[in-house]
């Protein structure tokens, strides 16, 4: 347990310092998170010219979901999928195995690290550069304990999900349209472009049955408020259902491919 | 500078400025907003010149400045000060023109389309050079014939080894015929048979076609075998410009002999053989006189089962350390 | 003259069958691309269109009108991916030394660089986008009369060499600078995210810097809203013209930006 310990504190230290090597690099990341947030509320400010609130959601609530968001994405940023095809592709997934703590272990640690330097890098300028021009004025935000437990879940499920889909490159390299495909419909379905409730109706029903939803709008809409009271314990639930459904995917997958790779040697 | 040489260079100087990274996590914060620059000098004032048709080697180990040298008379660097002229062109002023007269060679670099057919690239170069119809043909004849080129030309250049890469690689560079080819570490990977069959192509093209051969490399043998006029480089100085007799007579005839026996084994006792290591299995025994290795062999093979057997020469820096004493 | 641009027209298309017979398994993703394309770009087109219906359009533009503007900066983008798009390999070419082959050819080395890593043929995945434009264009109340599909033409080719020139001003900096990835990710994020909007939402500020010190704008705004007859005191004919001619300055301000970068290379190789 220590030795995992250690490791976790390590990997923290070399992202942190991966990511202050280029340094025009790394001021230019800054200012492109500052970019997207005062074009989004530019756009939603334009967007609601003359009106006081669409579907029940006001202007200021409608900022606070954009602003929140963003910091949502950088905390929950995950490179596992990549880093498992990129190891499939050169061959070095075979390694994995000689080594001594399990690898969905060593991903989810190096994964903690990468969201610890995300957080350090990131989210804390960026919070800071928020909070100092005054654009969560007025916002009222639920920071519960169901938020946080929200929160942990989609952070889970979207580990589970890209190592799922990391270990689907193990069996097949042709994958890359379905790919693409995926972070498509991820990407309308996920409520980070578009928030769910402005959906018409027949696509606000497909929404609900997929998994997206499950890793940013309901985390989301729990904080603004937009889910409260007994519909929380009900967007738990489905989250926690989605949780369970990739974690034991992931974990069959990894299984079977285990077992290929020692028959095959690699 | 003489007039008869077709490539000349006076003083040349190369500086690059490089941000030191500092240790640590702090040291990163740290160099984030007060970076320290160091100033590096890779080549540090050097003048020859080449005459027209001489194969002339750069020696030097890794890191010396031989290539960014290289990278300044092909045009892809501008010196830092000083000059160089080639085919009486300033190269990092007119690089395409002079690209025209030259040909280059990356040991580590193919320029060859790695999914196609040898003869793909070749027409890819024709296209490139605009080289005309009759030459092109006379040049792939040329090649085909003499060095076997014909056997590879239809197949896609991933599938070859490395000798053939290295030969088609040269072939491609002599296509548009240059009158100065330039090999960056060309035999760097291969084995003794290629390295044979690649200094007998260059030795071919330069006695054949009078092409100038300027060629670099960290290898003593490279030189041997091809060159007359050696360079040798370090730390970006030329410390040592010469004829091959006379950097033959530096080395002196010292050869070292690396054995690897299956069991631990007593070492060889000759007069003169000196024994550099034997501890155990591996032994290292260095021979300073001039004795054929008939008189060595059977000794070395008597002590006991031999797994490896090596014989190299004197490490470079060796070489050079004699050479800057004299 | 003439026997330099029959060089490059010659190296150009000798290049392009090479590459095409160099890429293997082109031929089995080629639909899969195609419908997978136009299905990407149609859903998120869809659901922007769906999003500004429930506002009843945007600062005084229609639905149909920003959806226009939206297609017109889609097209425009892919447009410079697919036919000048081989430039964006410059900053791993410079990482790796591999630029050192390029300045070793009797070839112009920017031409080399952006036909030997053009993929061109996914200019042909834009058949679908292409059309959805010209739909959007209809919807929206665009004539097709002879001088506004002229105009609708000289425009997308504008915009296409904006996006050039912009990229390759940037590029040229990754040559001193070496690692410029956040920058272009904040290029492809602004112009493909943000620019499909009217730059006067984002303030007078946003406004005057995309026209004239980032030309983003010149690559959606002022020709979408060129054709669309929404930019105050700037005919159809005239503005196409305007806009023509800042293309032109800017293309040829990267190209010397370019030029003396390149003089400036430093070879990281070995």
């Amino acid at each position: 347990m220590k030795q995992l310990w250690d490791y976790l504190k390590v990997s923290c230290k070399i992202e942190l310092e991966n990511q202050l090597i280029f340094r025009s690099n790394f001021f230019v990341s800054i200012l492109f998170v500052i970019i997207r947030v005062v074009m989004l509320l530019a756009l939603w400010s334009a967007l609601y010219q003359g009106k006081t609130q669409v579907e029940g959601i006001s202007l200021a609530t409608m900022k606070c979901y954009t602003i929140v968001s963003i910091v949502f994405e950088l905390f929950i940023a995950c490179k596992v999928e990549n880093s498992i095809t990129e190891k499939v592709k050169d061959g070095s997934i075979s390694m994995m195995l000689t080594r001594p703590a399990s690898y969905p272990v060593t991903l989810f640690i190096e994964h903690l690290a990468g969201t610890f330097q995300a957080v350090v890098v990131w989210v804390v300028p960026y919070l800071l550069v928020i909070f100092l021009c005054g654009f969560a004025k007025g916002a009222q935000l639920y920071l519960g304990p169901w938020f946080w437990l929200s929160a942990a879940g989609a952070y889970l499920l979207m580990f589970f999900y890209q190592f799922f889909f990391g270990m689907i490159a193990f069996w097949t390299q042709e994958i890359n349209g379905f790919l693409q495909a995926r972070d498509a419909v991820m990407l309308v379905f996920s409520g980070s472009m578009v928030p769910l409730w402005f959906f018409p109706g027949r696509l606000f029903s497909i929404a609900q049955y997929l998994p997206f939803q499950a890793m940013y709008s309901t985390p989301l809409s729990i904080m603004i408020g937009k889910i409260a009271g007994a519909d929380i314990r009900t967007a738990l639930l489905v989250q926690a259902g989605w949780i369970l459904g990739f974690g034991f995917l992931a974990q069959f997958c990894w299984r079977k491919s285990r077992r290929r790779m020692i028959v095959n040697g690699g | 500078m003489s007039t008869d040489s077709i490539l000349s260079v006076e003083h040349l100087t190369k500086k690059f400025t490089i941000v030191a990274g500092r240790k640590g996590l702090a040291g990163a914060i740290r160099n984030l907003f007060n970076p320290v620059k160091r100033e590096i000098t890779a080549v540090n004032d050097i003048t020859f010149s080449v005459k027209e048709g001489e194969i002339v080697g750069f020696l030097g180990p890794n890191g010396a400045g031989k290539s960014t040298t290289i990278k300044m008379l092909t045009g892809i660097l501008t010196p830092t000060s000083g000059s160089a002229s080639v085919n009486g062109l300033i190269p990092y002023q007119q690089p395409r023109k002079n690209a025209r007269n030259i040909g280059v060679v990356f040991g580590q670099r193919s320029r060859l389309w790695w999914n196609l057919p040898v003869q793909d690239s070749f027409e890819y170069t024709k296209a490139l050079y605009q080289i005309p119809e009759n030459v092109f043909r006379e040049n792939l004849r040329y090649f085909s014939d003499d060095f076997g080129v014909d056997e590879i030309l239809t197949k896609p250049v991933r599938t070859l080894s490395l000798g053939q890469k290295m030969r088609a690689e040269i072939a491609m560079a002599m296509l548009h015929n240059p009158r100065i080819l330039y090999l960056d570490e060309p035999t760097i990977g291969l084995d003794v048979v290629g390295k044979n069959e690649l200094h007998q192509l260059i030795q071919r093209i330069n006695a054949d076609r009078g092409v100038t051969i300027v060629l670099v490399t960290h290898d003593v043998l490279d030189i041997e075998r091809l060159c007359r006029r050696v360079m040798i480089i370090d730390k970006g100085s030329l410390i040592w410009h010469g004829e091959i007799e006379d950097l033959k007579r530096a080395k002196g005839v010292e050869k070292h002999y690396h054995v690897l026996y299956e069991n631990p084994c007593t070492p060889i006792e000759l007069p003169f053989l000196k024994v550099a290591q034997a501890d155990g299995q591996r032994h290292h025994y260095i021979c300073t006189e001039d004795v054929p290795l008939d008189d060595i062999l059977p000794r070395i093979l008597e002590a006991g089962r031999v797994v490896d057997f090596t014989v190299t020469d004197p490490p470079l820096d060796q070489v050079m350390r004699r050479i800057y004493t004299e | 003259m003439g026997a330099k641009i029959a060089y490059y027209w010659n190296l150009y298309w000798h290049v392009l069958s090479m590459q095409l017979r160099s890429r293997m398994s082109f031929r089995l993703n080629f639909f899969v691309m195609l419908v997978g394309v136009f299905l990407r770009e149609a859903a998120t087109l869809a659901l922007m269109v769906v999003l500004v219906q429930k506002f009843d359009g945007l600062a005084g533009w229609r639905t149909w009108e920003i959806a226009f503007l939206y297609s017109f900066v889609t097209l425009t983008f892919r447009n410079f991916s697919s036919f000048v798009g081989g430039i964006g390999t410059i900053p791993a070419l410079v990482r790796t030394g591999e630029m050192d082959v390029y300045l070793l050819t009797p070839s112009d080395p920017l031409f080399l660089i952006n036909c030997r890593n053009t993929m061109i043929w996914r200019s042909f995945y834009n058949i679908g986008i292409f059309a959805v434009t010209l739909y959007c264009a209809y919807q929206a109340g665009i004539a097709f009369t002879p001088g506004a599909v002229c105009c609708l033409a000289v425009l997308i080719l504008c915009g296409m060499f904006i996006l050039f020139a912009v990229y390759l001003i940037v590029y040229a900096a990754a040559i001193r600078v070496v690692e410029v990835s956040a920058l272009l990710k904040i290029l492809d994020g602004v112009y493909k995210q943000y620019m499909v909007y009217p730059i006067p939402i984002y303030g007078r500020v946003a406004a005057w810097i995309f026209t004239f010190l980032l030309p983003l704008g010149l690559a959606s705004y002022y020709p979408s809203g060129v054709l669309l007859n929404r930019v105050s005191g700037l005919t159809m004919g005239w503005g196409t013209l305007a806009i023509a001619a800042a293309a032109c300055l800017w293309v040829a301000a990267a190209l010397l930006l370019w030029r003396a970068s390149i003089r400036k290379y430093n070879s990281t190789g070995t």
